[in-house]
């Protein structure tokens, strides 16, 4: 606003000069001095600077601008400059010499002062700013370098940890059970011991639990590291029964044989299979063990193909408490009294990294038999493409 | 049932039960090692050699599969069974040569079912 007036001003102004000279009065007189009008508009030119610095000098306490210096020493130039010009004699005289000089002077110092204002500055910040940006992702990087150096730490601690805690378990676990085989202990000697065994064995299985999800979370579900769950599920299948030998395990199975079930997870997802077949086969304690293991391909909520393998238990019923537990995603945040999470809770903890989904049930009963059933939904091969290319949908 | 049983572990009290639960059970424990170049250097020694090697994965220096890839070359029929904490190191093992794997932590039930099913094998 300020702008347009200023310019709709020096219009009107060039207009009268230009073009109705004759109606202004004349400013010098045929000597070549100032006439007294001459004189008056060079004095009110001098009284415009005197105002001009009494309110830069108020304006620039209310806005600090960084060159308020330069503008006010033009200002100042400029009043003596017009002074100058209102104090000449001649045309010649050295004042006016030095009028014009001082006008030089004040708008050299005024072209600076915004030159400096609206150029130099921003700049300036400009440069700062990308230096202290060039600066700050250095910083970032190193910070990036240190925390990446830290889990690897964290890893390798975890890694003893679990190694260290399964050499001091297995002594427990294997001289308990050398104990409870025996006939030299009392009934409530014999019960002291079988609460040792569970309960060595349930650290164990909690310490295996916890490095196989932070081995899975220091993958990122982006690094598709695929695994063929058919094969999978028959290997796992194997190693169940070779570490169970004593368990009579019976399976019926569903795989296809046409299609290569690739999923997400690598040997992660085959550690979740391998506990979730362990457990199947370890509830039971006495007696038969029978699962049906299917694996086909369905649609999730978000209409996306995903593989879908369902551990079906026959004979079988979770406890509430499992139900629960299994419907959790393991935080070591927990706080005391939540108890220690169970192995289904860290199964779903992995399987969620890596994109799927994971839920427990018991079957309807039907009759007299109740069975159970574990289901894991993971993205196919080309869902997981697409989500890494970003589409959600 | 019978055999000849060779055991590498760095933890000596996971040796030292080991050897218990195999001799308890009739094996015949002919000795353990607690590094990888002492059990290469102690298996070219046993004549005849043992039916079953068992192998720790994390060993000092050297891990169980690289000291298993040198007893195979001394002897390719040699028979190892590994030992691990790690699953990862399941499918390692196996493709190394391994003829069994065992989790860690576990029992003696489960390790001498593994063991005994190793010798019926061996001997069928």
């Amino acid at each position: 606003m300020i702008i347009l007036g200023a310019v709709v001003f020096t219009l009107l102004v060039f207009y009268v000069v230009v073009f109705q000279a004759d109606s202004l009065p004349s400013i010098y007189s045929e000597n070549g001095r100032l006439t007294s009008y001459g004189r008056g508009f060079e004095y009110t030119s001098v009284f415009l600077f005197g105002l001009g610095i009494l309110v830069y000098s108020c304006f620039r306490r209310v806005r600090r601008q960084s060159a308020h210096s330069y503008i006010a020493a033009a200002l100042v130039v400029g009043f003596f400059g017009e002074l100058c010009f209102s104090l000449y004699s001649l045309a010649s005289n050295l004042v006016n010499l030095m009028a014009y000089c001082f006008e030089f002077t004040s708008f050299l110092i005024l072209f600076l002062a915004l030159l400096k204002e609206s150029v130099t500055m921003p700049f300036g910040w400009l440069a700062l700013t990308w230096r202290m940006h060039e600066k700050d992702q250095g910083r970032l990087e190193l910070k990036t370098k240190e925390a990446e150096e830290a889990r690897l730490r964290a890893q390798a601690h975890l890694d003893f940890f679990a190694h260290d805690v399964s050499n001091i378990i297995c002594p427990i676990v294997s001289y308990a059970e050398m104990l409870l085989a025996g006939n030299d202990l009392t009934p409530q000697q014999r019960k002291h011991v079988g609460t040792i065994l569970k309960q060595a064995q349930r650290g164990g299985a909690f310490v295996a639990n916890l490095r196989r999800l932070a081995d899975a979370e220091a993958v990122s579900p982006d690094a598709f590291v695929g695994i063929d769950l058919g094969r999978v599920l028959l290997e796992v299948e194997g190693f169940v029964r070779s570490t169970h030998p004593t368990k009579i395990i019976s399976t019926t199975q569903a795989l296809p044989v046409d299609t290569q079930a690739i999923a997400p997870g690598g040997e992660h997802v085959e550690g979740v299979l391998y506990e979730i077949m362990k457990n199947a086969v370890e509830d039971v304690p006495e007696g038969p063990v029978r699962l049906s293991i299917t694996l086909r391909q369905v649609r999730n909520e978000h209409g996306k193909r995903c593989w879908q393998v369902c551990i079906t238990q026959f004979d079988h019923e979770f406890p509430p408490e499992t139900l629960a537990e299994a419907r959790v995603i393991y935080d070591p945040r927990w706080g005391i009294g939540r108890g220690i999470a169970s192995s289904y809770s860290f199964c779903l903890s992995i399987v969620s990294h890596f994109g799927g989904r994971l839920w427990i049930e018991n079957l309807p009963k039907t009759d007299k038999t109740q069975n159970s059933r574990v289901t894991i939904e993971l993205p196919t091969a080309d869902t997981m493409m697409d989500l890494s290319r970003g589409d959600q949908t | 049932m019978t055999g000849r049983m060779f055991i590498v572990d760095d933890e000596r009290t996971v040796v030292e039960t080991l050897r218990e639960i195999l001799v308890m059970n009739g094996f015949d424990v002919l000795g353990w090692a607690y590094s990888g170049e002492e059990a290469v250097r102690k298996y070219a020694s046993f004549v005849p050699p043992p039916d079953i090697v068992i192998m720790d994965y994390r060993l000092p220096a050297k891990n169980g599969v690289e000291v298993m890839a040198e007893i195979l070359k001394l002897d390719p029929s040699a028979r190892v069974l590994f030992v691990s904490a790690d699953m990862n190191a399941r499918s390692i093992a196996l493709a190394g040569g391994a003829v069994g794997f065992i989790l860690k932590p576990f029992g003696m039930r489960e390790f001498l079912a593994t063991v005994q099913t190793l010798v019926r094998k061996d001997g069928s």
